[in-house]
């Protein structure tokens, strides 16, 4: 779904139009689902932070501004969300805290397999570029980092990505 | 190989869960016309048309100015920026808005070491941050601080000056190379309170004035700026903390062996107790017999060695300053020494090599960030 069709949509919910907001939704899961896994690096929080944003779209869509970027609005109060559950919970991501898939260095999910090989910023840079077709040049914008690093970035970790997917398939 | 992403998005489709139905159930307020901006889409529609002509003629007049060369753009004056490089010695660069050095501090005792040699010290002043954090890191390899196993350094930005940052981490990633050295750079960028964490500073405001300001009023060295609003019976504390290390204690305790046969001459009672104080040697029996050394030194005449000025203990600031000066050239020294043979002897390896290496530990620890959290 592109830039414009989300902000058509965001448009219809703010109007009150509820099969609107599941087309959003239906549209949109899986890019704020794996956003929000890259900040929280466990199901059960993503599942719960899910949740949350959706509803806070939902009530807050007569805030946003049509014609500017919904899928970045989106995608700030999915940041917003995570950054709050992770200072709510005092709990700093780090390897004692982060979920461990057995095996998963031979696992073929390619979200736990992204979790193993890529960093963090990483793992944002390839889903904001494969899952909300954000150009490199506007995810540099996103973090404030010069294109280059961004493209370099996202070279390497699809490179690691799909080295380990491969080791999983022999 | 499935292409991946197709096999990602099926794998998501299967994994997120549904959406909760009280939540998708739940009816919409319809924005009133104060909230939604969207409700005069004809009246936005042209003033979005006026404010694009004029956008566009701006573009052009600016456009035609720049290429007159009437106007340039100065950055703006007061931005500066501040970098944290953390080896385990760790620093603070302080940079104007080019990213040219203004500032440097030490953070840790060991980054005293250093950063002791104004002189040396004094001559990335102006350079650019890249060459600034390559010298320093060099400094650290010369030193011994970047020899050991888990190498790395990683350089905080204080909430902005990522182009700076990339640019510093190519250069060091290139000075590695270079070395032959396996350390890994780690850059982020964090908040003021964070930069302040790591580097043990108290930066209030990221300005050119508020930053000079600052570095104007504190010291350069972690450990002058510790000692200003010490006490003597603090200083003290500091001094046999920092002073009088293992090392340094070991060193004088060779220095009173290596004498102790000009000491037999004058007294072999004298030379017998002084055997006595080296076979039991501490910090705290050095400092017991300070005064009985000093003295004996001064009998057989090498009391002016620098190390020997070290034992007996400050009695003011001023005394602690230039002692602490001496100790950190010695340690300097000493350092330098020990690392010469690995130092000079560093070949370069390929990018191709390091590049490995630096596959290695994301295979093993998952990202470069796990690594420092797991090694430092």
């Amino acid at each position: 779904m592109n830039v414009r069709q989300i902000d058509k949509l965001l448009v219809r919910i703010s109007r009150g139009d509820n099969d609107a907001f599941a087309q959003l939704y239906e549209a949109t899961k899986s890019g704020v689902y794996s956003f929000l896994y890259s900040f929280l690096q466990n199901r059960e929080d993503t599942n719960d932070a899910l949740q949350n944003v959706y509803l806070k779209i939902k009530l807050n869509a007569g805030k946003y501004n049509p014609d500017t970027n919904g899928r970045a609005w989106i995608l700030q109060i999915a940041k917003n969300t995570a950054l709050n559950e992770i200072y709510a919970r005092k709990r700093t991501v780090n390897i004692d805290n982060v979920e461990i898939s057995a095996h998963s260095a031979l696992t073929n999910d390619v979200a736990d397999v992204m979790k193993s090989v890529l960093s963090e910023e990483e793992q944002r840079i390839v889903i904001l570029h494969v899952l909300w077709g954000y150009k490199h040049r506007e995810i540099a914008e996103q973090l404030n980092c010069p294109t280059g690093t961004v493209t370099s970035k996202y070279k390497r970790s699809i490179e690691k990505l799909k080295q380990s997917l491969k080791e999983a398939e022999v | 190989m499935k292409n991946w992403k197709q096999q990602w998005k099926q794998q998501l489709e299967n994994t997120v869960p549904a959406l909760d139905e009280r939540i998708m159930d739940m009816p919409i307020t319809a924005a009133t016309q104060s909230e939604y901006n969207g409700g005069n889409t004809l009246a936005r529609k042209k003033k979005a048309t006026l404010i694009t002509a004029l956008t566009l003629l701006a573009v052009i007049l600016l456009g035609t100015a720049i290429v007159c060369g009437i106007i340039f753009s100065p950055k703006p004056v007061d931005e500066a920026f501040a970098f944290t490089v953390e080896i385990n010695p760790t620093i603070t660069i302080i940079t104007d808005a080019d990213g040219n050095v203004t500032a440097i501090v030490s953070s840790n005792s060991d980054a005293d070491v250093i950063l002791a040699d104004s002189a040396a010290r004094n001559t990335i002043i102006g350079k650019p941050l890249e060459e600034a954090i390559s010298w320093y890191a060099d400094r650290a390899f010369m030193l011994g601080y970047l020899n050991g196993e888990n190498n790395a350094v990683r350089i905080s930005a204080c909430e902005k000056g990522n182009e700076l940052l990339a640019a510093a981490e190519s250069a060091l990633e290139r000075y590695f190379i270079e070395k032959g050295n396996f350390s890994i750079v780690i850059c982020e960028s964090v908040g003021i309170d964070e930069f302040n964490n790591r580097s043990g500073l108290n930066i209030g405001e990221l300005s050119k004035s508020a930053l000079d300001s600052y570095v104007s009023e504190v010291q350069t060295l972690f450990n002058d700026r510790k000692s200003q609003s010490a006490t003597v019976d603090e200083l003290i504390d500091l001094y046999k903390d920092i002073v009088l290390t293992a090392d340094l204690t070991a060193e004088i305790k060779d220095f009173i062996s290596d004498n102790l046969s000009l000491i037999e001459q004058y007294s072999q009672e004298l030379a017998d107790k002084i055997v006595g104080i080296i076979d039991n040697f501490s910090t705290d029996i050095l400092l017991r017999y300070s005064s009985l050394l000093d003295s004996v030194f001064k009998l057989i005449g090498v009391d002016d060695n620098e190390i020997i000025k070290l034992i007996s203990l400050p009695d003011s600031l001023q005394e602690f300053t230039d002692k602490l000066a001496t100790a950190l050239r010695l340690e300097f020294d000493r350092r330098k020494a020990d690392f010469e043979d690995i130092y000079a002897n560093a070949v370069a390896i390929t990018e191709q090599q390091y590049a490995d290496f630096i596959d290695g530990i994301i295979a093993e620890y998952g990202s470069l960030e796990n690594y420092w959290q797991q090694m430092k």
